[in-house]
């Protein structure tokens, strides 16, 4: 395998496309090792006509406590303090902790995307936004992708897309993504990889097999700063984070069967991904790399924890509320369905990727551990 | 096995035996004048260490080597020590003894303890500055010079108060002391030849040791020399022998072909970063290493052709440099083996990173350099510098849409006539590695156009630089500026006029042993040619023109 990865690399910084292998039956495999992989959040002009969420007024909780204006003055003047945090945090009926506990509080009413297009895939198979939703689904309104696909579903965008932090410039690449990712390459905190098998054409094969794993080595810079290309990079023995699932390329752009997919996450941010009814779509570049998005669902309540669980420095730095951001994600969730609520417990979620020519070493044990990776059904409850 | 490999074995053989009794058919040679040659610094170091423990520590910069005649080993016998440079080695020298006499090391390395710490003990003084200054001096020091030494730690014991600093006094004057940083050769009459002159018993002694290990001797060889072992050929085998088989002869051969590799450069070698981002400094030390480790095993564990150096696909490699050449490496950290398969672009030194990273300019690859290097380095011809006026625009100009290619681009540049000879000459060879970039990256097209790495090597036509390595493997001149490189390099000196003979010896009888290091390694070091010194009329050492043939 090693062997097939080292002619393919050559080949494809060659001619800038997926080599030719010579045997047509087994295929070549080529490696990538993962350098973005956050929300794919399309920032737009006309996304959030309401504007962007803001952090909670913090006068008026504080007044709302109680505190007299020279107590306020002294917490608003000492905004790193443990009491400033305290008193904003705190701040539920009864003291609760509105971060831990949102439910405790109203809804402050995040501002939603009302725009149209999104990155992301048709999960429930309907194209439009209509009011019956599809089987095991909650109703809830359709983007189009940017190449007008339409159908998408991206509800996790929807609700966390008029934040400041979760938007940029290309569309996916926030302040606090970008900082994730970097502190991940920079620091090594965490290396993911895809293995593609069977490719027989540089653009269009019947059959592959996509491998999503976590790797055991960090990643290593080059002198600019990036991710030096054409690593060797070992798969991590713990079969957990083993994801293969069957696929197939069109013109250059691979596309999965619907799997779950499980990955250890990065220790900044999310402990662990889970998606359910997931898909991959990539498209190789002519440099050799490959971009695409990751699309699935996702718990709501583990989405809520991973987002607010700075708590005070979450309500600051990304200017929003915790309860906010809590009710939104409760109330544009659009999966799997609680059989006796009625409410969806998992939101449609849509994660950019981007990857570069690696060598994928599977370690002694390794081989034959895996198994091809199974779709959690539509509405089936852990 | 074919019938002219099968002969070249078997000669090999009776001449490996031959050579253990001395080199009976050795031709009559001048010999060369006496050299005398200021330590490297990786000498200087070894030293230390092997004298005094790895731990000691060496700080401080040493005065810059010199190449000549293709050699730093040529250079440093036209070397002195500037006045800044002398400071540098008193600081090194003062720091070595500080760490020598200090209680974690002074009961292991000083071997006595004095009567008193802090008055003076002339037998302990006496007993360490013998040992040690035998080891450094490369021969027991006279009476004066010891009484010397002694005087100096007697005066600044009772000075400062201190034995062990006094003794340290005393040392740190031994390790700043010509006798120490210069390898000063001596000639001695050579009773088995009248009228000749040969080196004595403890330059030969130097030479051995410094060709084979590159360190000083070591007591059994120094003891070799003060018996008058090493004037006698058996003696000389068996010196010769014992070095020979001992796992310090890498070192030994690493260090002569770090020197005519010119792997020095890499101190000085840069790369544009934004555009070859894979460039580190980790790169370059990897690459350099990597080059030893296949050089070394091939030669000196698979007793190895040097010749088939230029077109071997084993080597070595690290995690680092597989991302460069874009293969696998399984080992997590330091060196796995590694073949390239036989259809693959890479085989043989040329092809591999420190050739190429080294010999290309920051920004772009360079056919001119790197042919020139090739002739320079591995063929031993000397290629003429460009003139003072040659506009390199067009050359540099990499994005020309009209000259896609350096091979387009060269043919556009050397046009003129007082260009065209010399890159008539180099630019073929430096053309059939094209297909790697300046940090040595595969690459088959430049702008998109495929690269044309086809060319010719004194007559010999190649279409790749696999190719061109084996035109290098069959020229005999790769073959013959080995034997004057090593001659040269272990010598201190390139051959003279009057060493024809014994050179051409050693070409005919390298190629009988197969072209193998060790055999003509020891070929040389159990030769009377090698310690022979000329007079001064026949001394004379070409320096205008490097043969060869």
């Amino acid at each position: 395998m090693a062997r097939l990865n080292s002619i393919f690399c050559s080949a494809a910084a060659m001619a800038g496309l997926l080599a030719l292998g010579a045997n047509a039956s087994a295929g070549e495999a080529k490696g990538f090792a993962v350098t973005w992989f956050q929300p794919a959040m399309y920032t737009a002009d006309d996304d959030c006509p309401d504007g962007l969420n803001k952090s909670p007024d913090f006068k008026a909780i504080f007044a709302a406590e109680g505190k007299t204006p020279e107590q306020i003055k002294d917490l608003i003047d000492h905004p790193n303090s443990k009491e400033f945090a305290d008193a904003v945090i705190n701040r539920g009926p009864h003291g609760e902790n509105v971060c831990a506990d949102p439910a405790s509080a109203p809804d402050p009413g995040q501002k939603t995307v009302q725009g149209k297009i999104a990155f992301g895939f048709n999960l429930d198979g309907k194209t439009d936004s209509g009011s019956t939703p599809a089987p095991n689904t909650c109703a809830h309104a359709k983007f189009t992708s940017p190449d007008g696909t339409p159908g998408i579903d991206n509800q996790h965008y929807r609700a966390l897309g008029c934040m400041i932090a979760l938007r940029g410039k290309r569309g996916h690449d926030g302040f606090v993504l970008s900082y994730i990712m970097e502190r991940m390459k920079a620091e090594g905190l965490r290396t993911y990889l895809i293995e593609i098998k069977g490719i027989n054409d540089p653009k269009d094969n019947k059959d592959v097999e996509v491998g999503v794993y976590l790797g055991s080595d960090p990643l290593v810079l080059d002198a600019k700063g990036e991710v030096r290309r054409d690593t060797t990079q070992r798969v991590s023995k713990d079969v957990r984070w083993h994801n293969v699932v069957h696929g197939s390329m069109k013109d250059g752009v691979i596309t999965t069967d619907v799997f779950d997919l499980n990955l250890l996450g990065d220790p900044i941010w999310v402990p662990e991904f889970h998606f359910k009814q997931a898909r991959l779509q990539l498209t190789v570049q002519p440099n050799g790399d490959i971009k695409g998005t990751l699309g699935g669902y996702q718990d709501v309540m583990t989405m809520y924890y991973n987002t607010v669980k700075s708590g005070i420095l979450f309500e600051t730095t990304n200017a929003a509320s915790c309860p906010g951001v809590y009710y939104a994600l409760k109330r544009l969730a659009d999966g799997y369905p609680d059989p006796k609520t009625g409410e969806c417990t998992q939101i449609s979620t849509d994660f950019n990727i981007e990857a570069i020519p690696a060598f994928v070493l599977h370690q002694p044990g390794d081989t034959g551990k895996t198994k091809t990776a199974q779709a959690t059904p539509a509405g089936h409850q852990d | 096995m074919n019938r002219v490999l099968k002969f070249g074995v078997a000669a090999a053989f009776v001449l490996g035996t031959l050579v253990s009794c001395g080199n009976n058919d050795e031709p009559q040679s001048s010999g060369g004048p006496i050299v005398v040659r200021r330590l490297t610094q990786e000498q200087y170091q070894t030293i230390i260490a092997d004298i005094f423990g790895a731990d000691i520590k060496i700080g401080g910069r040493f005065e810059p080597d010199l190449r000549k005649s293709g050699l730093l080993a040529i250079g440093a016998g036209e070397v002195s020590v500037t006045p800044a440079g002398f400071e540098q080695y008193d600081s090194m020298a003062r720091g070595a003894a500080g760490q020598i006499v200090d209680e974690q090391h002074r009961d292991m390395l000083i071997g006595c303890k004095p009567a008193s710490v802090k008055a003076p003990d002339e037998t302990c003084a006496k007993s360490f500055y013998s040992k040690v200054g035998r080891l450094l001096y490369r021969r027991p020091l006279t009476a004066d010079e010891l009484n010397a030494q002694l005087a100096i730690a007697d005066a600044a014991t009772v000075k400062l108060g201190n034995f062990y600093t006094g003794l340290a006094m005393g040392l740190t004057g031994m390790l700043e002391a010509p006798q120490f940083l210069f390898r000063r050769e001596v000639a001695e009459a050579d009773p088995d030849n009248a009228g000749q002159q040969r080196l004595n018993a403890f330059s030969k002694a130097t030479r051995l040791s410094f060709f084979l290990w590159n360190t000083t001797p070591d007591d059994e060889l120094l003891t070799a020399a003060e018996n008058g072992d090493l004037n006698s050929s058996r003696g000389l085998a068996r010196q010769a022998d014992r070095l020979m088989a001992s796992p310090r002869l890498t070192a030994g051969a690493r260090a002569f072909f770090n020197d005519m590799m010119g792997f020095d450069a890499f101190a000085d070698l840069s790369k544009d970063t934004t555009i070859y981002p894979k460039f580190t400094n980790a790169v370059i030390a990897d690459a350099q290493e990597q080059t030893l480790r296949t050089i070394t095993d091939h030669l000196l564990v698979a007793k190895g052709d040097y010749r088939d150096l230029f077109t071997t696909r084993k080597t070595f490699m690290t995690p680092l440099l597989g991302t460069i050449y874009r293969v696998p490496v399984e080992t997590h950290e330091g060196w796995e083996a590694h073949e390239f398969p036989a259809d693959d672009p890479r085989a043989g030194l040329l092809t591999q990173i420190s050739f190429l990273s080294l010999h290309s300019t920051p920004g772009r690859s360079s056919p001119t350099i790197r042919g020139k290097a090739l002739r320079e380095v591995l063929l031993c011809e000397k290629v003429p510098d460009p003139p003072g006026n040659v506009n390199f625009n067009l050359v540099q100009d990499t994005k020309n849409p009209q000259y896609r290619t350096a091979r387009a681009r060269l043919s556009a540049h050397a046009i003129q006539a007082t260009c065209k000879g010399c890159h008539r000459l180099i630019d073929p060879m430096g053309l059939g590695l094209e297909q790697f970039d300046s940090l040595g990256e595969y690459r088959p097209t430049e702008n998109e156009t495929p690269i044309d790495a086809s060319g010719e090597l004194d007559g010999v036509k190649f279409t790749d630089a696999a190719s061109l390595g084996r035109a290098l493997h069959d020229n005999p001149a790769t073959a013959s500026c080995l034997v004057n490189r090593l001659y040269a390099y272990a010598a201190g000196r390139a051959a003279g006029k009057g060493e024809a003979d014994w050179m051409k010896y050693l070409d005919t009888s390298f190629a009988a042993d197969g072209y193998r290091l060790p055999a003509l390694m020891h070929r040389i070091v159990t030769s009377e040619a090698f310690y022979r010194i000329a007079a001064p009329e026949t001394a004379a050492v070409s320096s205008t023109k490097e043969s060869a043939q």
